[in-house]
């Protein structure tokens, strides 16, 4: 019992001590003089397990912008503004500064490239995001690696109205959720939609792959 | 639909692929996984799955009495090389009085070969050694076969030592000679290869299957186990020969493990694993730069200074600084240096690039020297004309290399006879700060006894040739108080004493010493060093390099007159002093192989030479072995019977989506002998012209445009 005590504070020490050099080496010391990666290895660290909003991103910025614009986070990766340079025939291309696009119709993605993976085609029997309850199917081809057609069975349910913190303000939008799996590879994920009354998505949470990690987007500024 | 068309739509279907490569999307991607002792195998069983080459894993099995952690490295795709630990739980590690309660541990080498590869429908095989340079308590020799029929993966093999206790098959080998009639007892020192017990004695049959689960990501494992390695040390008694165990993927590089073996012991074991030999994640692409105009050109003939102060800026953003330049009428030439882009050729290309951009329309030719710290290491010129086709993808590296041409001219730097230097006023300070670890693992008071201590790294630049570099320590947490083991050595304590050096250097000087480099001829490098070297040895010596820059080989020469240093580490001296000093030759091979013969004296005054054998991948990741052999008799070196042990560097870039140059580098001897020790040296001139020659340019040349 003593050695387990003796071993915790020992720990504890060590714990305590690796703390301060954090907390202390980020609040006062040049980053640039105190091996760099310690920080970055910090940062991306901190950043893992306490997800953080983009500072720079303000309303003020957004309107300053003369161009259609979104917030896109994937995973656990920092938020980042990604602009509309294109709308062809209902579906929205957006860019964003290290050269991703992103495809969208009627606010759900249909298309990526630049990503490890990438979503090629988006086959769907239900083109809109619906305020009804349905099932149906999608089928989804990537690259990278290439896997054509892939079934997807989707449960769309709606959840009601709720209010929603977005960039501009509160709102109050219609929540859809949709269930998505594919039994043989063992994927199952929710997509969660906010729509307001005309069915326009203005906030969503997309899963496009097995292979990468929730999409998070916000319109800031709409296409008109 | 007649026949014919029926299989022609039968032919085609099946060749389509209806869903592509679905075994790539499933969630838990399952990999061939460790066995009990690191290597990849199925429990106590190996198998005749490999990692892909440029891979590393750690693994940590743990059951009673026997316990493993182990590193193992795949520097090819047909080898694995394993670093292990044993803690055997029912033994104690020495008397009482020597150890405390210290269970016993044991180290040893593992390896295992590929020797075919089948694509067909014959299995893979494999031949492997397990413990084979230490005490050899866990000693076995194997060769092992294995066919995978889609998720199902059946091995079976022949095993001699330990994995042949179980008998069965009567010395299997003796027919080809009497040496495989019996084993011989390893030496108690350890560290002798022991090589003729391999293959030799009594063997066993052993088997096994794996089944992948892939939709959740389990492996399930079941093998036919004839081993029992307590046998020689507290025999555990052996209740049933079948081990049966399941392996969860959490990713393809992080796996758990749960196993029941021999009838009797639930096994826990975790496994990590890395892939290191390319670089995953993607980088920024060279920065755009605007061509300049027709006004601007006008200018820059006009007036130089423009042209330089704009190169200079615009090398600046991609990290790389200009250390001289030269615009003449039609040729640029430009001395460059980088401390993040950790490609030569990469650093090139993207110099080019820039002095292409600002470069008036007469300059024909672009020279880019490179250089590493104060030394101009190489040269390559560009057709400029070649190198813009390759920027706007009209050209092809392949292409611009026959433009290209590489030499070295390293004792005309163009820092001595360019127009442009950059303002550099010497003396230049420069330092930086971060915290470290020390570790002594496996001594006889505790397995791991550590030290936090807070670095700082100076630098005094008196002039481009000359500087001072210091590192201070100082300590924040450690142990080493705990450490009680005197050397016994009776040779000159040039290392063992390490005890008394981390228990009173707690706070140190680690290194201060003044150096100076040059090139004094073509492809001859000169270093010379005065002060305190590293934390044990101090004094006054230097080194030549001769590397032939289109050859494959170098050429080196050392010399060091050292004293030994105080335990304290400040600024005193102890009374052993010594002269040492090597021949070095070394050669790069095809697939970026290199080896290296150091020849001549080392610090505690024995005679002989040190062989090191590496691999570097084009990611920056290096595995190496070395291995001495001296003069010194087994007994005068003591356990061990002689120096060895492995390093590895990983590049921390590839963590991260920018380029930098720092390296997570780990080096093991597994016992701290005297026998064998050479100073540590701090800019050895082959770490920093180690891969600059012709061939390691050619080999990158890919990154010329990238």
């Amino acid at each position: 019992m003593e050695r387990y005590f003796r071993l915790e504070i020992k720990l504890e020490k060590i714990l305590l001590t690796s703390l301060i050099i954090f907390l202390f080496s980020c609040s006062e010391i040049n980053k640039q003089r105190i091996s760099p990666a310690y920080f970055e290895a910090y940062e991306a660290v901190s950043r893992y397990f306490f997800q953080t909003d983009n500072e720079l991103l303000t309303q003020e910025v957004i309107e300053n912008i003369p161009y259609a614009s979104a917030i896109l986070k994937i995973g656990r990766g920092k938020p980042g503004l990604i602009i509309l340079e294109k709308k062809i025939d209902n579906k929205e291309y957006w860019i964003s500064a290290d050269g991703v696009y992103i495809v969208t119709k009627n606010g759900r993605i249909v298309q990526t490239q630049g990503l490890n993976n990438n979503l090629k085609f988006f086959k769907t029997n239900n083109d809109k995001v619906s305020l009804e309850a349905i099932n149906y199917k999608n089928y989804l081809t990537y690259d990278q690696p290439t896997l054509f057609d892939l079934p997807i069975e989707v449960h769309a349910k709606p959840l009601g109205q709720e209010k929603v913190n977005l960039l501009k303000g509160e709102t109050s939008l219609f929540l859809v959720e949709e269930e998505i799996n594919n039994y043989k590879i063992n994927w199952y994920a929710i997509n969660r939609f906010w729509l307001d009354k005309d069915g326009y998505v203005w906030k969503s949470e997309q899963n496009i792959s097995p292979k990468l990690p929730t999409f998070y987007m916000e319109i800031t500024k709409p296409y008109k | 639909m007649r026949f014919s068309q029926l299989l022609f739509v039968s032919l085609f279907s099946l060749s389509y692929p209806c869903f592509g490569s679905i075994e790539d999307y499933y969630p838990k991607k399952i990999e061939p996984s460790p066995s009990n002792y690191g290597e990849t195998g199925i429990l106590e069983l190996p198998n005749a799955k490999f990692m892909n080459s440029g891979s590393m894993r750690f693994t940590f099995s743990s059951s009673y009495p026997n316990e493993y952690t182990s590193l193992t490295a795949s520097p090819f795709s047909w080898l694995e090389a394993t670093y292990k630990y044993t803690e055997i739980k029912n033994n104690l590690y020495g008397p009482a009085a020597y150890s405390g309660n210290q269970t016993a541990k044991d180290k040893s080498f593992d390896v295992k070969i590929r020797l075919f590869n089948s694509e067909s429908y014959l299995p893979d095989l494999a031949i492997g050694l397990r413990d084979f340079a230490g005490t050899g308590a866990f000693s076995s020799e194997y060769l092992v076969a294995t066919k995978s029929f889609y998720n199902l993966h059946l091995t079976t093999g022949l095993g001699w030592g330990v994995l042949g206790s179980a008998g069965g098959i009567k010395k299997p080998l003796s027919y080809l000679s009497d040496r495989f009639d019996t084993r011989i007892k390893s030496s108690d020192l350890g560290g002798d290869f022991n090589a003729g017990s391999w293959f030799a004695g009594e063997a066993s049959v052993f088997a096994g299957m794996e089944y992948d689960l892939k939709r959740h990501g389990l492996k399930f494992k079941l093998e036919y186990d004839t081993t029992e390695p307590d046998k020689k040390i507290l025999s555990v008694p052996v209740n049933n020969r079948f081990n049966i165990g399941l392996n969860y993927f959490l990713s393809e590089n992080l796996n758990l493990g749960l196993s029941y073996e021999r009838g009797n012991q639930f096994r826990f074991t975790v496994a990590l694993k890395g892939e290191f030999s390319k670089d995953t994640l993607k980088k920024p692409l060279p920065k755009n730069v605007v061509k300049i105009n027709r006004d601007q050109q006008e200018r820059i003939l006009r007036d130089n200074s423009i042209f330089y102060r704009s190169l200079n800026k615009s090398l600046q953003d991609e990290k790389i600084f200009i250390q001289a330049a030269e615009l003449e009428t039609n040729k640029v030439s430009l001395s460059v240096g980088s401390s993040s882009l950790r490609s030569l050729t990469r650093v090139a290309g993207r110099s080019a690039r820039i002095a292409s951009a600002l470069s008036p329309e007469a300059v024909e030719e672009i020279e880019v020297r490179l250089m590493n710290g104060s030394l101009e290491v190489n040269s390559i010129a560009f057709s400029r004309n070649e190198i813009e086709e390759g920027f706007s993808y009209k050209s092809s590296p392949q292409e611009i290399f026959t433009k290209s041409v590489l030499s070295s001219k390293s004792n005309a730097p163009l820092v001595n006879t360019s127009s442009f230097l950059p303002t550099i006023e010497f003396p230049e300070f420069t330092w930086t700060m971060s915290p470290a670890l020390k570790h002594q693992i496996g001594g006889p008071e505790a397995f791991y006894l550590g030290q936090l201590w807070w670095r700082t790294d100076t630098t005094i630049k008196f002039s481009r040739n000359i500087s001072l570099y210091t590192t201070f320590g100082l300590d924040i947490y450690n142990n080493f108080n705990e450490l009680n083991n005197p050397s016994s050595s009776s040779i000159p304590h040039v290392r063992s004493d390490i005890q008394e050096y981390l228990k009173e250097g707690k706070n140190n000087i680690q290194r201060m010493k003044l150096e100076y480099m040059s090139s004094p001829l073509k492809d001859v490098f000169f270093r010379a060093d005065l002060g305190l070297f590293e934390e044990m040895f101090g004094g006054i010596g230097g080194e030549i390099l001769y590397r032939p820059f289109n050859k494959r080989w170098s050429l080196g020469l050392s010399m060091h007159k050292v004293r030994q240093r105080e335990y304290k580490q400040l600024f005193g001296f102890r009374d052993y002093e010594t002269n040492t000093g090597f021949l070095e030759m070394y050669y790069d091979f095809p697939n970026e192989v290199s080896a290296s013969i150091l020849a001549g004296k080392y610090l505690a005054g024995d005679k002989g030479a040190t062989i090191d054998l590496s691999r570097r991948f084009k990611s920056g990741f290096t595995l190496g072995i070395f291995a001495t052999l001296t003069n010194l008799s087994k007994e005068e070196f003591g356990e061990g019977s002689f120096d060895k042990g492995f390093y590895f560097g990983i590049p921390t870039e590839l963590f991260y989506t920018d380029y930098r140059s720092g390296t997570i580098a780990f080096g093991l001897h597994p016992l701290t002998k005297d026998g064998g020790a050479m100073m540590n040296q701090h800019n050895s001139l082959y770490s920093i012209l180690g891969d600059t020659n012709y061939h390691s340019l050619k080999s990158k040349w890919k990154d010329i445009l990238d």
